[in-house]
C-alpha cells in the first residue's frame, strides 16, 4: 500500500520568501539592532512599572493578553486566502509592543517640548498628545510594516496583507502602552488595573491603534502590490491618503474635542457614560476601517476568480472547487463535511489542496502561461486531489468536485 | 491509494515575470529603501529634541522663592503655583507632563542628609507606594554641594503614578533649598534635561 499524505507542514509558494530571517537584507539587521536596543529600554520600564505594584503590573499583562490573543485570532484569519507567515506576523507584534512603543516615548517626548516651547504650558498640556503621538506613532508603526515589507518583499501581495501587519504591529503597540497606562496613570494597584482595563480595554478596545495601523498597512499594501497597475502617482496618494485618515483619527482621538468624558472620581451611572464618550470619538473610525476591509476583501475575491478562472477545467481546480474555493465559509464547511465522512487525514488533505489552489492562482497571476512554476504547481494540485480521492469516503464528493 | 508526486515543485528562485527580460537586472535586496527608513526613524525620534534645543532659552524673568533661591524657567515652562508645605514657601515650574518644585528651608537645617530625610517624611504624607533611592553626591554649577536621590510612588489623591528626583542642598549660612523634579512615571528621562539646566542654573542666596 503506497503512502497518501505527504510530509506534512506548510509548504509556501515558490512566489514567497516567507520568513523572517532574512540575513541578506539590510533591512532584517535593521529591525534586529533597532528590537535589541529599544528592548533593552523596554525592560528597564517594565523593571520600573513592576517596582510600582508587582501584583498590578502581573495583573496587566494578564488581562491584556486576554484581551490580545483572540484580537490577534481575528486579524490573522481576516485574510481570506492566504495566511501571511507567522514569523512575519510576529515581527509585526513584537515590532509595535517593543520598538515602536520605545520610539515613540522619545520622540514624543521630543516633539512635545517643542509644543510646550511653542505654545505655552498651558495649550501644552491640552494639545501635546494630540499634536504628537499621531503623526509620530503612526510613522514608527508603519515604519515597521514598511521593513517587514523590505525583509520579505513578495510577502506582501494585497491590502489585506498590508492590514493584516498593520493591524499586528498596532496590537502589540497598544498593548505595551496599555500596561504603562494602567500602572502610570490608573495607579498601578489591581483595583486601578481593572478600572483601567474598562476605560481603556472594554469601551475603547475597539478603537484603538489596531485600527491606525491597519489602516496605514493597507495603503503600505496597496503601495507594495499595484507595482504593476497603477502609476507611482496613484500608489502614492492612496498610501498617503490611508496614512492621513489614521492619523486624523489618532489626533481626534487624543484631542480635547468632543470630550464626553466624566471627570473622575467616577460614580453610578457615569461609568456607562465611558462607552459612550469612547464610541463617539472611535466609532467614525471603526465604520471606515470595516468598510475598507470589506471592500478589500471582496477585492481579493474578484482577484481569486479572475486569476483563476482561465485554470478551470485543467488538472488544477475544477469549476466546483472554484466555486467552493471562493467562499471561505463554503470551504470550511467542506472541509468538515470531509471529516464527517471521510476522516481527519482527508480533510486535512482538502484543506491543502484548497490552500495550493490559491497558491495556483498566485503563481498563475505572476508567470506565463508555460512557465515551469505554473505546470508544476497544476500538478501539484492534480495529485492531492488523486490522493485525496483515494481516501475510502472520500471519493464521492471529491467526484463531485470535478 | 494514490501517491501525492513527490514533494512540492523546489523552486529556490522565482520564474521569470513576462514583463521582465531574460536578462533583466538581479532584484535590489533594498539597501537605499532601508537607509531611507533608518533616516526617517533618526528624524522622528530625535527631531524633536534638536528642534526644542534650537527653542531652548530661558524665559521671563527669574522665579525667586523667600529671597533664597530663583529660578529662570526655560521655555516652555511657567509657574503653576506658589504656597507653602509645612510651612515653607515654595514654588511649582510645570511643562504640562514634566514639574518642578522649588522648596525653601530657611534657618539652620543640619545638613543635607538631615534636610532630605525631613523632606521625605512630606513626600510620604502625599505619595502611597513611596520606593526610595541611595542617595548620592552631587555638586552644582555654583559650587554648592548637596545629594540626590530618585524615588517613584503613587500621587494618594489622584492615583497618578510619578517618578522623581530630588535633589537636597544646603549654604554655608545654614539655608536648606529642594528642588523636586517630576513627571509622570516612565517620562521623567524625557524632562530630566530641562530640569537639570534650570537647577544648575538656580541662584541660591549666599553662595
Amino acid at each position: 500500500m503506497s503512502s497518501v499524505v505527504a510530509p506534512g507542514g506548510r509548504r509556501r509558494s515558490p512566489l514567497h520568501q516567507g520568513r523572517l530571517y532574512q540575513p541578506r537584507r539590510p533591512a532584517f539587521w535593521l529591525y534586529v539592532v533597532l528590537m535589541l536596543i529599544t528592548g533593552f529600554v523596554l525592560v528597564g520600564e517594565q523593571s520600573l512599572l513592576r517596582q510600582i505594584s508587582p501584583a498590578g503590573w502581573a495583573l496587566s499583562w494578564g488581562l491584556l493578553l486576554v484581551y490580545a490573543l483572540p484580537v490577534f485570532a481575528l486579524i490573522y484569519v481576516l485574510d481570506l486566502y492566504e495566511r501571511e507567515p507567522i514569523s512575519l506576523v510576529l515581527g509585526a507584534l513584537l515590532w509595535g509592543a517593543v520598538a515602536a512603543t520605545t520610539l515613540s516615548g522619545f520622540a514624543n517626548n521630543g516633539w512635545g517640548l517643542v509644543v510646550a516651547r511653542v505654545g505655552g504650558p498651558e495649550f501644552a498640556a491640552r494639545w501635546t498628545a494630540a499634536l504628537t503621538a499621531p503623526i509620530v506613532e503612526e510613522t514608527l508603526k508603519g515604519l515597521g510594516v514598511v521593513l517587514i515589507c523590505l525583509i520579505a518583499s513578495d510577502e506582501i501581495d494585497d491590502m489585506m496583507d498590508g492590514f493584516v501587519y498593520g493591524a499586528v504591529c498596532g496590537l502589540g503597540f497598544a498593548v505595551v502602552e496599555d500596561v504603562f497606562y494602567f500602572m502610570g496613570v490608573f495607579g498601578g494597584s489591581p483595583s486601578g488595573v481593572l478600572r483601567g482595563f474598562f476605560v481603556r480595554v472594554v469601551a475603547s478596545g475597539l478603537y484603538s491603534h489596531v485600527l491606525y495601523t491597519g489602516l496605514v498597512g493597507m495603503g503600505i499594501g496597496y503601495f507594495v502590490s499595484r507595482r504593476e497597475y497603477r502609476s507611482l502617482g496613484r500608489r502614492v496618494a492612496v498610501v498617503a491618503g490611508l496614512s492621513a485618515a489614521a492619523v486624523l483619527g489618532h489626533f481626534f482621538w487624543n484631542s480635547p474635542l468632543l470630550d464626553l468624558f466624566p471627570d473622575s472620581p467616577l460614580t453610578g451611572a457615569e461609568w456607562v457614560m465611558i462607552p459612550i464618550a469612547t464610541a463617539a470619538k472611535g466609532l467614525p473610525l471603526l465604520v471606515f476601517v470595516g468598510l475598507a476591509v470589506i471592500l478589500s476583501r471582496r477585492r481579493e475575491r474578484r482577484w481569486l476568480r479572475v486569476a483563476l478562472e482561465s485554470e478551470v477545467g485543467s488538472v488544477g481546480v475544477s469549476a466546483d472547487e472554484l466555486e467552493i474555493l471562493e467562499e471561505p465559509r463554503r470551504r470550511r464547511a467542506a472541509v468538515r463535511e470531509m471529516r464527517r465522512r471521510a476522516g481527519g487525514r482527508a480533510a486535512g488533505l482538502l484543506r491543502r489542496l484548497q490552500r495550493e489552489q490559491v497558491n495556483l492562482a498566485m503563481v498563475r497571476s505572476k508567470v506565463t502561461d508555460d512557465d515551469p512554476a505554473l505546470l508544476e504547481q497544476r500538478a501539484y494540485c492534480g495529485s492531492l486531489r488523486d490522493a485525496l480521492r483515494a481516501i475510502p469516503g472520500a471519493a464521492p464528493a471529491a467526484a463531485g468536485d470535478r | 491509494m494514490t501517491e501525492v508526486h513527490g514533494s512540492p515543485p523546489d523552486i529556490t528562485t522565482p520564474p521569470t515575470r513576462p514583463d521582465l527580460s531574460p536578462g533583466h537586472r538581479r532584484p535590489s535586496r533594498g539597501g537605499w529603501a532601508t537607509l531611507a527608513v533608518f533616516g526617517v526613524i533618526v528624524t522622528v525620534v530625535l527631531g524633536g529634541y534638536v528642534t526644542a534645543a534650537a527653542l531652548s532659552e530661558p524665559s521671563g524673568s527669574a522665579t525667586d522663592v523667600a529671597g533664597m533661591v530663583s529660578v529662570r524657567p526655560l521655555a516652555g515652562w511657567d509657574v503653576a503655583g506658589r504656597g507653602s508645605v509645612a510651612g515653607r514657601p515654595f514654588v511649582h515650574l510645570t511643562r504640562g507632563s514634566g514639574n518642578l518644585i522649588v522648596v525653601a528651608f530657611g534657618g539652620a537645617q543640619g545638613d543635607v542628609v538631615q534636610l532630605g530625610r525631613g523632606y521625605l517624611d512630606l513626600l510620604s504624607g502625599e505619595l502611597s507606594q513611596l520606593s526610595v533611592s541611595q542617595p548620592r553626591s552631587i555638586q552644582l554649577g555654583s559650587g554648592l554641594t548637596g545629594v540626590r536621590f530618585g524615588y517613584v510612588g503613587v500621587v494618594a489623591e489622584t492615583g497618578l503614578s510619578i517618578e522623581g528626583e530630588v535633589t537636597v542642598v544646603v549654604t554655608p549660612s545654614g539655608d536648606g533649598v529642594v528642588f523636586n523634579g517630576w513627571a509622570p512615571a516612565g517620562a521623567l528621562s524625557f524632562v530630566r534635561s530641562d530640569i537639570g539646566s534650570m537647577i544648575e542654573s538656580a541662584e541660591v542666596d549666599g553662595v
